[in-house]
């Protein structure tokens, strides 16, 4: 069998905790061999109780006892710290590793998909290594009981043998029959969420018509069918345990009977017909072997997920540093590839450093990614990015980060308090008058301010519109202070009083001498910048000023008339 | 019918619920007890039976009897297993109706929960997640806490059956670690607590970074932001390792009521044969012993240690976030009268020591009155909005509409006074005409095609296939969901409207007709503007800045007011 990197991994757990896991199965082997023992000292010191002389194997008895209880305390002690460390250090290489993913394996991924893979999938694989040592002593535990059996007297072995494959089978229907109605059952759950979820998606429309009762009742409509598919798997599960728990005693009995006839003709003694009650019941764990098998199996698969995201190469750095300049960004015979042909094609641009920079286009006409490869946060599949002379590949990463500041048409990453998700903009260490100098600039220290805590309140706790949380990107974005600023349709839920303070802010405040590259869809910020870059198809079409190009009729019918506000006002104006 | 369902709705998720709800079901509970009694049979004979089969068979060389008293554990067994197996059934009795009325309670409470509700993840898992949990441990409560009794109570029995002063001798040690191992149980459930507590902080921490990478690696945050959610990850394998300590102390003391009974019983063997007790009673009290307490103290501690933990923590975060929640009142006002819109020294804060969003507004606006409000982003104009429609209560001063205060109407019957059309739209999975009725069931086709027509929403009715056709709501656009949200408040009997950036999704034209349709239909229509374009075909304007508010017509605010004349005015350079 050849090894997968998953099966690599598993061995590599197993390896990096090797002193937890000698411990473990040290402790493990411990009990495995106690429990072995313990019928056998119990019979002994029945046997010698019974004869009402001696306490020698009553005190070894005890003496085992101590053992064992000494042995499981050990055990639990060390495997949650043994599983917790290990899962620590992958969820670490994880989080780390997935979050300098080249752009185009991290879209691959939903956040949801990472964060069960770093939440699930890391423990399941750390898990191996208990379950590991765990199966082999249980194996022993079963495996050696039977042969306890064979050798009190083999023919208790060979009653418990018969019994076997009637009791594997009965294990077997048990799990293939209660999944398909487990699924169902967990189907109709899906549904109820799935309308739950409807429902909070208009929730200020149903408060507004007071329909909350009845949006209730029509989100629980399935879950009279919930309750049948519930009852119907209690139903089933009886039926089942009644088949397990009269074959079960079936085996015992035959065992004691088998050992009854073997005390009769003084093979045994009384002690060791107890003996072979315990040992019956240790050998019954036979059966639950296969449980170790899904175990792994799943394990397997965890460590799988976990793999594929270690596997991926992580975006490659350079070791330049920036001279001084005010962000002159160029860019030579950049192609980004899309699933449909090129999304950027061959395109040539300089933006001087200081100037401000519109990007307009059509919705795919290849904007954004022109910003995102402006400030390498995609790279071009072909050509060069320069900012102020260094390809902007060679930086080192911190470099980079004092480079260029974003703000995103929606802002992610707003955690911590309001002034702290501001501050990942920011150098690290930023003083709270920079932070609130950007807020005030991108319009959002008012509403922040009008929270309880101001900007001390979690961002969970603050319930912002869409048009607040670019605002707060913004504020991030101008926060930075770095010598290039893009921002990336970053205004569009802004309405349009407060993007003419916003305008404002860009033109005349602390960004003033950075280059900012601006994609937009509005006619304002086209107007207002230096120069404007009309893409089409990926490529460049003009590079100019908007006045330059407001006379061709094709510039004109990017701004669609819904998203000419003022133009559209002023013609209404005309006509009053 | 109605008066018992809205009792249910003011059910909390909580103990109370859970307690009720046995309550109820205790006619099977006693069913529950009934057949274990039947399923510790064996636990209570199988010593006997087994003394009994080596003291009148093996050992009296009498194999018929022997196999005949074994004959009668194996018929033990059987009805033990019987009894097994209606035990199951009754607990669905018992659970599944638990879990109806807590999924009710849960959804109930998300649904009527205050504040902006966006659909998260955590109530999801509310619903799907912690609810299943509460039944699944309730189950394996019931399940295990009385096979714990009725087995240690059989066993108990049966010690005593075999002989005298075996009971005495044996059971000590298990009263013993039953207590200690109560006493041990609030340590165990802070620490268990504590850990889950320490997971659902790393999921949350994990969860934005990684919905966040984008921005992460854009701002090149990614030590910073490993380093944080390190500490999470951190202080979660401390809770672990402390949970681990808590079992280890619990396994601790589940060994002393395991394994402390036998060595009692064998420690005074021959004090108990000298009092007459038999070798095959000898031989039965250790079948008890190393068996059937064995296991009983087991599952004690993994029954109340595991599920119980779990279902005590489930509970109690569950009622936590339904804390506060409040299901609306039933109204108390009279209907308005006509559609006139008083405000009168109307403020408002989300917090008592926030500024104020809305402070000392005043304005009248006339029954059939057309007012825009405008202005930036974040100075109250949805808060106006809500507060209009009864959805928010002034902090002072007092808001009516037709001589009523809309919070105090009856909910239900509010929407054939007042209306009000949010941004985002609710369309739900239902047919068409399901979801133009919603505010007017009784609506005739007829009605329907003309709302539809008055807001330019008949094509989007003709492409999605007429009234009875059923709709995706998420294969719509915003702006389809937006017109269908307007054709519905059209429809509606209301003679207050209000647009709440209502067709901020549609073009400009699309948004001029709805508008110019709503000003045709008789009431009052009030537009929250997404456009300044809105304000110009109001007859009145209401104009937030945050610090000031104007009121008046175009021509006034053009001249008195800066920002309304930038707004409208300022060419685009």
């Amino acid at each position: 069998m050849r090894w997968s990197n998953a099966d690599r991994q598993l061995a590599r757990m197993v390896r990096v905790g090797l002193g937890w896991n000698i411990l473990l199965l040290a402790t493990n082997l411990a009990s495995a061999v106690g429990a072995l023992l313990f019928p056998a000292l119990l019979a002994a010191a029945i046997d010698e109780r019974l004869g009402g002389a001696g306490h020698d194997a009553l005190l070894r008895l005890a003496a085992l006892i101590a053992a064992l209880v000494a042995a499981e305390i050990a055990e639990q002690m060390i495997a949650p710290w043994c599983v917790s460390t290990l899962t620590l250090g992958l969820r670490r290489d994880l989080l780390s590793r997935a979050l300098r993913l080249k752009p185009r394996d991290r879209t691959a991924f939903s956040p949801g998909d990472l964060t069960s893979r770093l939440l699930t999938n890391t423990t399941e694989t750390a898990a191996v290594v208990p379950l590991l040592s765990g199966s082999v002593t249980s194996l022993l535990v079963s495996g050696g009981a039977l042969v306890a059996l064979a050798i009190i007297d083999i023919r208790l072995a060979l009653a418990f043998a018969a019994g076997l494959p009637a009791a594997m089978m009965v294990t077997r229907t048990f799990v293939g029959r209660v999944t398909p109605l487990l699924n169902s059952y967990m189907k109709i759950q899906g549904r109820i969420a799935g309308r739950l979820v409807e429902v909070l998606a208009g929730i200020r429309t149903v408060r507004a018509a007071g329909t909350e009762r009845h949006e209730i009742d029509r989100i629980l409509a399935d879950l009279p069918d919930l309750h049948r598919a519930g009852r119907e798997s209690w139903r089933l599960q009886g039926t089942l345990n009644l088949r397990a728990g009269l074959l079960m005693p079936l085996m015992q009995v035959a065992v004691i009977a088998t050992a009854g006839y073997t005390l009769m003709d003084g093979a045994i003694t009384p002690g060791e017909m107890t003996a072979a009650v315990g040992y019956t019941g240790m050998a019954m764990g036979l059966f639950s072997q296969a449980n170790i098998f899904m175990a792994l199996a799943q394990a397997r698969a965890g460590a799988r997920r976990v793999q594929e995201v270690l596997d991926l190469e992580a975006t490659p750095h350079g070791d330049r540093e920036l001279p001084e300049g005010n962000g002159a960004v160029s860019l030579r015979q950049v192609t980004v590839a899309g699933p449909d042909g090129p999304v950027l094609d061959r395109v040539d641009l300089h933006v001087p450093g200081g100037s401000v920079i519109a990007v307009v286009g059509r919705s795919g006409s290849g904007k954004s990614t022109l910003a995102a490869v402006a400030g390498r946060l995609t790279d071009p599949d072909d050509g060069d990015v320069l900012l102020d002379g260094v390809p902007i590949a060679a930086l080192t990463p911190a470099a980079l980060a004092a480079a260029v500041g974003w703000a995103f048409e929606r802002p992610a990453y707003l955690t911590g308090t309001l002034g702290e998700a501001i501050g990942l903009g920011a150098p690290e260490g930023a003083s709270d008058g920079r932070i609130r100098r950007a807020a005030a600039a991108a319009q959002a220290d008012e509403f922040i301010r009008r929270f309880p805590r101001g900007y001390d309140t979690p961002c969970s706790e603050a319930p912002l519109s869409g048009g607040e949380r670019q605002r707060l990107g913004l504020a991030r974005g101008m926060a930075h202070g770095g010598r290039l600023l893009i921002l990336d349709d970053a205004l569009s839920s802004v309405d349009s009083v407060t993007e003419l303070y916003i305008a404002d802010a860009l033109a005349d405040g602390d960004t003033a001498g950075t280059t900012r590259i601006v994609t937009t869809h509005r006619i304002s910020v086209a107007a207002r910048a230096d120069r404007v870059v009309w893409l089409e198809n990926g490529r460049v079409r003009a590079y100019a000023p908007h006045d330059d190009l407001w006379s061709s009729p094709d510039y004109r019918s990017l701004f669609t008339p819904g998203e000419q506000d003022r133009p559209d006002v002023r013609q209404e104006l005309s006509h009053a | 019918m109605r008066e018992t369902t809205e009792r249910q709705w003011h059910r909390e998720p909580g103990w109370p619920l859970i307690r009720r709800s046995l309550l109820r079901a205790r006619a099977s509970l006693a069913a529950l007890g009934a057949w274990s009694l039947l399923e510790a049979v064996p636990a209570m004979a199988s010593g006997v039976l087994v003394a009994k089969a080596v003291d009148e068979g093996f050992l009296r060389l009498d194999l018929v009897t022997g196999l005949s008293w074994l004959a009668a554990l194996l018929a033990a067994y059987a009805i033990g297993a019987v009894g097994t197996r209606f035990t199951f059934p009754i607990i669905g009795r018992i659970v599944e109706p638990l879990r109806d009325e807590l999924t009710r309670a849960v959804v109930a409470g998300i649904v009527h929960a205050d504040g902006p509700a966006t659909p998260d993840g955590s109530m999801i898992a509310r619903v799907t997640q912690q609810v299943e949990a509460v039944r699944r441990s309730i189950a394996t409560l019931l399940n295990g806490l009385r096979r714990f009794v009725f087995t240690l109570s059989a066993t108990a029995a049966g010690l005593a059956a075999l002989g005298p002063g075996i009971l005495s001798v044996a059971m000590p040690p298990v009263i013993v670690s039953t207590v200690l191992f109560v006493l041990l149980l609030r340590r165990l459930s802070r620490r268990q607590r504590a850990a889950m507590e320490a997971n659902e902080r790393v999921a949350l921490e994990v969860s934005e970074a990684f919905a966040g990478s984008r921005d992460i690696a854009a701002f090149r945050g990614q030590d910073r932001v490993v380093a944080g959610v390190g500490r999470c990850l951190a202080a979660e394998r401390t809770a672990q390792r402390r949970l681990g300590q808590a079992t280890a102390a619990r396994s601790a003391v589940t060994a002393v009521g395991a394994y402390l009974p036998l060595l009692c019983l064998l420690l005074a063997a021959p004090w108990l044969i000298g009092r007459g007790v038999t070798i095959g009673a000898m031989l039965g009290a250790a079948t008890y012993l190393s068996t059937h307490v064995e296991a009983a103290m087991r599952m004690l501690t993994e029954v109340i240690g595991g599920s119980g933990l779990q279902l005590a923590v489930t509970v109690r975060r569950l009622a936590d976030a339904h804390r506060g929640v409040r299901p609306p009142q039933e109204g108390t006002a009279t209907p308005p009268a006509g559609g006139e819109i008083v405000a009168d020294g109307v403020g408002f804060a989300y917090h008592a020591d926030a500024a104020p969003v809305i402070d000392r507004l005043g304005f009248a606006l006339p029954e059939n009155g057309h007012l825009a409000v405008v202005g930036p982003s974040g100075t109250g104009k949805s808060t106006l909005a809500a507060l209009i429609a009864g959805l928010a209560v002034p902090g002072s001063g007092r808001i009516s509409v037709g001589g009523t205060a809309p919070h105090r109407l009856d909910p239900e019957g509010r929407p054939s006074h007042i209306v009000l059309v949010p941004q985002e739209s609710y369309v739900f999975s239902g047919t068409l005409g399901q979801n133009l009725r919603y505010l007017r069931r009784d609506a005739s086709d007829r009605l329907l095609a003309a709302a539809a027509g008055a807001v330019g929403a008949e094509d989007l009715c003709a492409r999605l296939g007429g009234w009875d056709a059923p709709i995706e709501p998420a294969r719509l656009s915003a702006g389809e969901r937006q017109l269908i949200g307007v054709a519905r408040a059209y429809l509606s009997r209301a003679r207050v409207v209000i647009l709440d950036e209502a067709t901020c999704h549609l073009d400009h034209l699309a948004e001029a007709r709805v508008e110019r349709a709503f000003r045709d239909r008789p009431g009052t229509l009030v537009v929250i503007a997404h456009r300044a374009a809105s304000a110009m075909r109001a007859d009145h304007i209401l104009l937030l800045d945050g610090v000031r508010t104007y009121w008046g017509d175009h021509e006034q605010l053009t001249r008195t007011c800066g920002l309304y004349a930038e707004l409208t005015g300022r060419p685009g350079r």
